[in-house]
């Protein structure tokens, strides 16, 4: 029955990385690369910690230093990557002249594939080594949590831990950006976000020391799920702005080209011809120019 | 290919495994196991398979249990935790269904079996034994587990082990669990790596010739050629199904502690008169022999006869040819033994149970097993008798009484070696406490420990043969015994506690050193060259300081062996000569190839069944708390669940 718990305690501890990967990261190769990146950050982030742990003694006696510090040096990271990230992204849509709902979309899943990188190390180095003992007949109990294995603990709270570390991710990635927008007037909520992601960080991290497996999972779960919710929403909301945005935008360009003659490409200047941008009609036909290969028209 | 990928997986995984968390879910448990012993014939004993079993435990601490388990066997594997009446292959674990899958069996010690527990045969070393073909069995309760093979390891602990935490463990489980409750298991990790039988695991270099070292000397430490000698002898080792704990109390340390202390008593006397001028006076020396090895086919006292009469230097070692190296022989003192000179053995065997009137608790009784168709054995036994009649002032002396008619001779024992390869008419006489069959419900078994035995029977029977033999080697009548040729019954007792008990006693602390507890254990061993056994070491240390102690000032000191010349023994600080002297005990078909390094099977010409002991990498016990069945399953639907539910949501609640 031994492997039956290792495998088990892999889906619950694994699922969404799992399901993500299947269902977006595996589809772009882009993707794949931005997400090992992200696990290889997360990596990183947790060497600096060590480091630090070894260098700091006072840090080897208390957990709640250790776990400050794993925290402060994860979200350092992070905001480390995002600005990799932004440089990563700028260089890919080069060429755009401007921002539209697909560079959007892009910056949303680059976000998401970092998150899952960053999540899917997390969960491997955190959760991986001891669940690797659930392959014995033996199970890891203890006098505050006398019937429920300390592996199935585990693998919820990575579970949870790999959920959140995803939404983290992509919140702070949107909230950074909009930041940076000097056009944006919505700052404070952005703001707002940022510190919720790394107030609810510290919070749920430092939960996790209660003793009792029980009342940790429980309140870990009952402060995630609403944040999961919320941070559901935040995307959306942010991600529909976006799209109503740069709708009006596209609308606001179907009435000047009924003014504005467009712009021939000349057969002289390609990399011209590249950077300008035939915005579509109502009635797109195949002879016009598109500027990325995986652009999906806009309803 | 992904099967290939997943074991590779596994693997990788089980070697990145940190340990402080495998050792905080397995916890040793230590005690002593089953080990696989084979001959020529098979192999015998338990083992796990190549990769560890585990079960749940199951106690079985009343007859009830057991019914129970055999009515409603459960479909899990299980470790069984036996309360000790319950040990018995024949009694009750053969009678287990096959359904039932045990994965180990742990005997807890406590209670012994009521009726008594004999692993052995009901005549033991009947192949060796003077009447081989002999219906008579001295051990009547005898069941041959010793001789059984079964797929499982078994274990157990000293008295003195810590076992209680495994039984109150077993107890949780026998409580009406709910489903999701922990259950605790245990798990073996004991791979016998021979097979099939001892020449075969030899060829294939799986097992070493169990042997140890036998000891022996002559009383005062000088033989002169020209006289002739007695020899007071005894066996060495016993075996048991955990061969590592063979306490053997009654058998064979009431013998050991009968002949070391009627040793003690000769030499004290020669001690308090002129020693020197009391062993020169005697008409007869004394030699004495503790045979290590016995229980394996009489191994040590006919390697000793077979040495004495054929032994082969193949390369000496000095020119002096005082010792060989090839075959190893630290000493050749005993290629000057002349075996035609020796006239009469006397055998301390079972002599430690009390078998005396139960109202007079001060008069042991002993009976003289002799052959009946040799007329000087029968001169031999009525001396003895003699001896007991005319010493009845002598406190603790015991009565004698003749053995039961319907016994084929002298029981098992070392002396039958003697008999069958030196002279058939040796008179020889084995002392023990039972006329007929064996008193000792427990021969051979774990139980046979320190409470299985009376002090006061061993020095009765110490107090007779320690007589006995002054009257054989001075020649004089029993009336003529000096009244203060006594044995010490304090010293027996102490000793008692050392061979039967534990090693961590004042003697062998005192001789040896010996720096923390060790279980006494009369098991052999493995046979090496180098290695001496704890009690072979200290008779052979314990001799010599007790014949010599009075001169020791005249010795040079030292702090180790190396600070002593070649014939010289450092002991408690002295180098002592060498009067008294190990002879390697092991099986005479097989001998060490020095070049090719490895044992090979030879002919002989005193062939025995060529005992092996199996080698093995680790001997691992440890008990877990693990999940039951049911959690494993809901945990593994749980993880199915969430990846379905994840998938859900990430195809029907798009986000871009």
């Amino acid at each position: 029955m031994t492997l039956v718990l290792f495998f088990g305690c892999l889906f619950v501890a694994f699922s969404p990385i799992i399901a993500l990967f299947i269902f977006v990261i595996y589809k772009e190769a882009k993707l794949l690369i931005i997400m090992l990146a992200g696990a290889f950050f997360w990596l990183l982030s947790i060497f600096i910690a060590s480091i630090l742990w070894k260098i700091v003694k006072p840090l080897q006696d208390e957990n709640a230093w250790s776990i400050a510090i794993s925290i402060v040096a994860q979200e350092g990271v992070r905001l480390l990557l995002y600005k990799i990230f932004i440089k990563l992204e700028a260089n890919i849509y080069r060429f755009a002249t401007k921002q539209t709902l697909e560079t959007e979309k892009s910056y949303l899943k680059g976000s998401l594939a970092c998150g899952v990188g960053y999540s899917f190390a997390y969960v491997l180095v955190m959760y991986g080594s001891v669940m690797t003992h659930s392959t014995g007949p033996g199970s890891l109990f203890t006098s505050e949590c006398p019937k429920i294995s300390l592996f199935i603990v585990n693998a919820l709270l990575a579970h949870n831990f790999g959920i959140l570390n995803i939404l983290w991710t992509i919140i702070i990635f949107i909230s950074f950006k909009s930041l940076k927008n000097k056009k944006e007037n919505k700052k404070i909520i952005y703001i707002f976000a940022i510190t919720l992601s790394l107030a609810s960080h510290f919070l749920l991290s430092y939960l996790t020391l209660i003793k009792n497996c029980k009342v940790s999972l429980l309140v870990n779960y009952l402060i995630s799920i609403p944040l999961a919710i919320i941070g559901y929403f935040f995307i959306k909301k942010y991600y529909r702005n976006k799209k109503d945005f740069y709708q009006s935008q596209i609308n606001e360009t179907q009435k000047d080209e009924q003014t504005i003659e467009v712009i021939k490409p000349q057969e002289n200047d390609q990399k011209q011809d590249l950077t300008r941008r035939r915005v579509p009609n109502d009635n797109t036909s195949d002879d016009e120019p598109v500027l990325f290969d995986n652009d999906i028209k806009i309803k | 290919m992904w099967k290939i990928i997943l074991i590779l997986l596994l693997l990788f995984i089980k070697e990145t495994q940190t340990k402080s968390i495998h050792d905080t879910i397995y916890q040793d448990i230590g005690g002593f196991t089953g080990m696989q012993l084979l001959n020529k014939n098979g192999d015998y004993g338990g083992t796990s398979g190549f990769d560890p079993l585990y079960g749940e435990l199951y106690l079985i601490e009343e007859e009830s249990d057991f019914e129970k388990l055999i009515n409603d066997p459960p479909s899990k594997k299980l470790v069984l935790v036996l309360n000790a009446e319950f040990f018995s292959f024949s009694k009750y674990l053969d009678r287990l269904p096959n359904k039932i899958t045990i994965a180990g069996v742990i005997l807890l010690p406590g209670n012994k079996p009521g009726t008594g527990y004999s692993p052995e045969m009901t005549y033991p070393l009947k192949a060796s034994s003077l009447h081989p073909e002999s219906d008579y069995e001295w051990n009547s309760i005898g069941n041959g587990d010793l001789y059984k093979k079964y797929f499982f390891p078994i274990l157990t602990f000293p008295l003195q082990g810590n076992f209680q935490f495994i039984k109150d463990m077993a107890k949780q489980n026998k409580r009406d669990l709910e489903f999701f409750e922990p259950r605790n298991g245990a798990v073996f990790d004991i791979f016998m790596q021979a097979n099939e039988d001892s020449e075969t695991c030899l060829r294939r270099k799986t097992c070493v010739p169990i042997g140890g070292q036998s000891v022996w000397g002559f009383i005062g430490g000088e033989y002169n050629k020209s006289k002739e000698y007695i020899m007071i002898t005894t066996p060495l080792d016993t075996r048991s199904s955990f061969p590592y704990l063979s306490p053997g109390s009654e058998f064979p340390s009431s013998g050991i502690v009968a002949l070391l202390s009627a040793i003690d008593g000769i030499i004290s006397f020669a001690n308090s008169n002129n020693a020197t001028e009391f062993y020169s006076s005697l008409k007869r020396q004394i030699m004495f022999g503790f045979w290590d090895g016995e229980s394996f086919g009489h191994i040590g006292s006919l390697k000793f006869i077979n040495d004495v009469k054929y032994f082969d230097c193949k390369e000496w070692n000095d020119s002096s040819h005082s010792s060989c190296n090839q075959p190893f022989r630290y000493s050749m003192a005993f290629k000057d033994l002349d075996l035609s000179k020796l006239t009469e053995i006397i055998e301390p065997n079972q002599v430690g149970l009390y078998t005396g009137n139960p109202n007079n608790t001060y008069q042991s009784q002993l009976y003289t097993h002799y052959e009946k168709e040799n007329f000087q054995s029968l001169v031999l036994a009525e001396k003895i008798m003699m001896v007991s009649i005319n010493s009845l002032k002598i406190m603790n002396l015991s009565t004698v009484e003749y053995p039961s008619p319907h016994t084929p001779g002298i029981p098992p024992s070392s002396s039958e070696s003697f008999v069958r390869k030196i002279k058939s008419d040796l008179p020889v006489v084995v002392l023990t406490d039972y006329p007929s069959q064996f008193s000792n419900a427990f021969y051979s078994s774990v139980f046979d420990d320190i409470f299985n035995i009376e002090t006061q029977q061993i020095a009765g029977a110490a107090s007779l043969l320690l007589r006995t033999v002054y009257m054989e080697a001075t020649g004089c009548n029993p009336e003529e015994i000096p009244e203060n040729l006594a044995v010490n019954e304090t010293f027996i007792r102490d000793l008692m506690f050392c061979f039967s008990f534990t090693y961590y006693c004042q003697y062998f602390v005192d001789i040896l050193g010996i720096p923390f507890n060790v279980p006494s254990s009369n098991y052999p061993g493995l046979f090496s060259d180098t290695n001496v056994p704890i009690r072979s070491k200290f008779l052979h240390d314990f001799i010599t300081y007790l014949t010599l102690v009075q001169k020791s000032s005249e010795f040079p000191s030292c702090k180790s062996g190396y600070d002593c010349n070649s014939s010289e023994n450092c002991i408690v600080g002295k180098c002592y000569p060498r009067i008294v002297y190990f002879h390697p005990s092991y099986s005479n078909n097989v001998e060490y190839d020095y070049k090719q390094k490895e044992y090979k099977v030879v002919e002989s010409y005193f062939p025995d069944d060529l005992w092996v002991e199996s080698d093995w990498k680790k001997i691992q016990i440890q008990v877990y708390q693990g999940n039951s069945k049911n959690v494993d399953i809901l945990v593994f639907c749980v993880g199915i669940f969430l990846i379905l539910l994840d998938c859900f949501m990430i195809k029907f609640f798009k986000l871009f």
